[in-house]
């Protein structure tokens, strides 16, 4: 297969699920429910066109479908980032951003650690790509996804305070996995450039691209283009960004949050970009599943010690996490000490993390990145879909 | 002021990055890609500053293209131009589809007259003007001066042929820009969709005959033109059959047109190199068969154009880096020559087509504008004359309509943009 029917074939797939199954599912069942929402089909779709079962998706054709990726990394940045205007979180009560960012560090402190320890023990060594590997595993690994409890709010109907608070924590806990994995790819960037020399400068570089970036956007979009242009500088600079990022092995995904988020703090072009990008948003995630499912190694598989270690590790980090934040910072009621299962949950952005960290290094640590995400969309979904009902029910948020 | 700095920013980003970094080892493909994003912004708003000065922006992704390309400023190296080209193939199979599209049988029907008088003396005149020309001038040409008169007549064949061929990406994408209607602009469309056509057949058949005048061991090799006509057949045949696939997909899901539009466009793509199926011919008869044997034409040009930006910037700006300057530079006078030729034929075929049957004003004066810019098409005619016509011979040929291809690119947008002006049919300038 060429990679132009490659790429047909997984954008037949997007195509149909979106416009044709995903209106049509309102299921119930809180596992059925959990498989839907984390595209475990789309997953196994990918394994099986992939190059170890059916080779329809060849591992050149992946390769050389690389750009697309990036396009869809840049288009998650760029959304999340929009997300984030300041005026807007400043009307949430002050502690529900200090929820999420404590239950979002702790998280990655206990992954982190954990996973640097199971790959110390398993390579033997300590060196750089060790560490980067245990710091990106916890990134990712730190991210509740809001699908879950969309999913409670959009079929079940679930509303009140808890449901509220976890609308607020999903949907910002991307924020903290972006910027260390961002951080992470600086200073762990493995080019070698004249005029850059440090993490610390890559770093930099990072911020000050992004930011140049958004007011360069900012600036367009008050220059009076139509909704069809607009859509083309759009796609224009998240490809730029993205390409830029990967030229110089920096995050996308991170470059385009900061855009997004310089944009975010103006009210009009805001609107006018949330309008044009939330088109392509579900096409991309189902595209992104269907090329995991299709890079997935089962070599990882002897390296099954660590990934074991990363799902336990980012159980007890976000358990841990939710019940320091429910203990220790009021948020104006009663939290239950076991929201840490509501905020299991796992998928986009975690899953952007993983694919950008597979194309930055590949080999075996990108592929065990990799396998750690896919294996913890599946079950973690499923665990976040159950308790999510199931809690929610009992605190009177799912009549 | 504000809208130069704007177009600017991208060309001073991509040097720092591309030239100011210079990293020992980056990521494969990464280039192509920020060379994807640069041409959609820095390409567009070139187009938009030279849309206000009163000229088409497609110049202006022409010339952001030749100015970033790997012969001028290097922002777009040869290996990023060539592995964009992927777009040429999606581009002019929307390119055909609007024109199909735009194609009315009921308004060709009351101008069948004088489309057909406008494509035959232009036809004749410029093939023959052309031809004769070459022939007059082969002793002093340094790639023909050891030709005997037989070749040369046969050279002179080919060079008039591929005057003939002209642009169908130009003369829609500047119309579709303009948002221009009126007699001139559906004449322009009309003559443009059929003399496509006829100018593969009229290509293949000359090509035949000139093929045994130049190499005289050959004889006349018809059968080339049998198997052009096979392929257009086959082509048509297919074009129906996906024209009724949208049609029925407009009128029963009517959904992520242009999703399902770009899926079946890239679908072609592949089955046009296992089947040799023309791709302009099978849209152009898809477009055909949606906008005149159903009531879905009209959502199928909104859907085309409200999504096509995109294709139409990458694919002249790459189109314009592609550009190479120095194959122009090699026979600069000639090439001049033969643009000259083209120009005063077409002016002269266009007048006795417009004589021959009455016509408006606008019509008479200015269609011959119309008829100047060249491209894609023409370009992949060379390349046959090149594979045909082999040795150093074929590929002086091919360098010669090269170059010419780079001048009538620049020119001919210029000249249909001004044409749709100077005719009052440009509904809105202010837009352009």
């Amino acid at each position: 297969m060429t990679p132009i029917l490659g790429f047909l074939l997984v954008l037949l797939i997007a195509f149909v699920t979106v416009n044709f199954v995903a209106p049509r599912l309102r299921e119930t069942n809180p596992l059925v429910s959990g498989m839907m929402v984390s595209g475990i089909p789309f997953l196994v779709l990918g394994m099986i066109l992939g190059p170890r079962v059916s080779g329809f998706l060849s591992r050149e054709v992946l390769v050389r479908l690389e750009p697309l990726v990036s396009l869809a990394l840049g288009w998650i940045g760029l959304i999340f980032g929009i997300q984030l205007r300041w005026r807007n979180l400043r009307r949430f009560p002050r502690n529900y951003l200090l929820f999420t960012s404590v239950q979002s560090l702790v998280a990655f402190a206990v992954i982190g650690s954990l996973s640097f320890l199971a790959l110390w023990w398993q390579s033997g060594s300590v060196d750089r790509r060790v560490v980067e590997t245990a710091l990106v595993l916890a990134a990712l690994g730190c991210v509740t996804a809001p699908i879950t409890i969309g999913r409670a709010v959009a079929t079940l109907g679930a509303r009140g305070r808890l449901t509220h608070l976890l609308q607020f924590v999903s949907g910002l806990d991307g924020f903290w996995g972006i910027v260390l994995a961002g951080l992470a790819s600086a200073f762990f960037n493995p080019l070698k450039s004249p005029v850059v020399h440090s993490g610390w400068q890559w770093a930099l570089l990072s911020i000050v691209l992004a930011f140049l970036m958004g007011i360069y956007l900012l600036f367009l979009l008050r220059s009076g283009f139509d909704a069809e242009e607009t859509f083309l500088l759009l796609l224009g600079l998240v490809v730029f960004v993205s390409g830029a990022g990967f030229y110089l092995h920096l995050s996308p995904i991170f470059l385009n949050m900061m855009v997004g988020m310089v944009i975010a703090q103006f009210r009009l072009p805001a609107m006018q970009v949330n309008r044009v990008v939330v088109r392509l948003e579900k096409p991309l995630y189902l595209m992104l599943l269907v090329f995991a499912g299709a890079m997935w190694h089962p070599e990882v598989l002897p390296a099954l010690s660590v990934i074991g270690t990363f799902l336990l590790a980012r159980l007890v980090g976000k358990l841990l996490g939710g019940w320091i934040g429910a203990r220790w910072i009021p948020v104006g009621f009663r939290v239950p000490s076991r929201i840490g299962h509501l905020l299991l949950s796992f998928g986009g952005v975690s899953l952007a993390i993983g694919f950008n960290y597979q194309l930055f290094r590949g080999g075996h640590a990108g592929d065990l990145v990799i396998s750690a995400t896919i294996l913890g969309i599946v079950l973690f979904d499923e665990l976040a879909a159950w308790h999510t009902f199931r809690l929610l029910r009992r605190e009177g948020d799912i009549s | 002021m504000k809208d130069l700095l704007l177009a600017l920013v991208p060309y001073g980003l991509m040097a720092v990055v591309r030239h100011g970094f210079r990293p020992a080892n980056p990521l494969a493909g990464a280039e192509g890609v920020m060379g994807a994003g640069f041409i959609l912004l820095g390409a567009y708003l070139v187009g938009r500053l030279i849309g206000r000065k009163r000229l088409p922006k497609i110049t202006g992704y022409l010339l952001a293209g030749i100015a970033s390309g790997p012969y001028v400023l290097n922002l777009l190296s040869q290996e990023v131009v060539a592995g964009l080209q992927l777009i040429d193939g999606i581009a002019l199979s929307f390119i055909a589809l609007t024109a199909g599209g735009e194609f009315l049988a009921s308004r060709v029907r009351k101008q069948w007259r004088l489309i057909g008088a406008i494509i035959v003396s232009k036809t004749l005149v410029v093939l023959l003007g052309v031809c004769a020309l070459v022939i007059a001038l082969y002793p002093w040409v340094p790639f023909l001066n050891q030709l005997n008169l037989e070749a040369a007549v046969g050279v002179g064949l080919i060079f008039g042929v591929l005057s003939v061929a002209k642009s169908p990406a130009t003369t829609i994408a500047v119309i579709t820009e303009t948002r221009a209607r009126g007699p001139l602009s559906e004449l322009l469309l009309s003559v443009t969709v059929a003399k496509d056509i006829l100018v593969i057949l009229l290509f293949a058949f000359v090509l035949g005959l000139a093929e045994p005048l130049i190499h005289p061991k050959q004889g006349i090799q018809l059968l080339h033109l049998a198997l052009v006509l096979q392929d257009m057949f086959l082509s048509m045949v297919v074009g129906a059959g996906l024209g009724l696939l949208v049609y029925f997909y407009l009128r029963r899901v009517h959904e992520q047109v242009f999703l399902f539009l770009m899926g079946l466009v890239l679908l072609l793509i592949e089955m046009s190199q296992l089947f040799h199926l023309e791709i302009i011919l099978v849209f152009l008869t898809a477009g055909f068969v949606v906008q005149n044997f159903s009531s879905q034409g009209r959502r199928l040009i909104t859907a085309i154009e409200e999504h096509s930006l995109p294709i139409y910037v990458l694919f002249f700006c790459i189109a314009g880096a592609s550009l190479d300057f120095r194959i122009f530079l090699k026979n600069w006078w000639f090439t001049l020559v033969m643009v000259v030729a083209r120009l005063v034929t077409t002016w002269g075929g266009t007048a006795l087509g417009t004589r021959m049957v009455p016509a408006e004003r606008a019509i008479r004066r200015y269609a011959w504008k119309g008829f100047i810019g060249q491209a894609g098409v023409t370009l992949g005619l060379a390349i046959v004359v090149q594979q045909t016509i082999s040795g150093q011979l074929g590929l002086a040929i091919k360098n010669v309509i090269v170059a010419a291809i780079i001048v009538n690119q620049l020119l001919g947008p210029v000249l249909l943009h001004q044409a749709l002006v100077q005719s009052g049919e440009v509904a809105s300038p202010a837009r352009t």
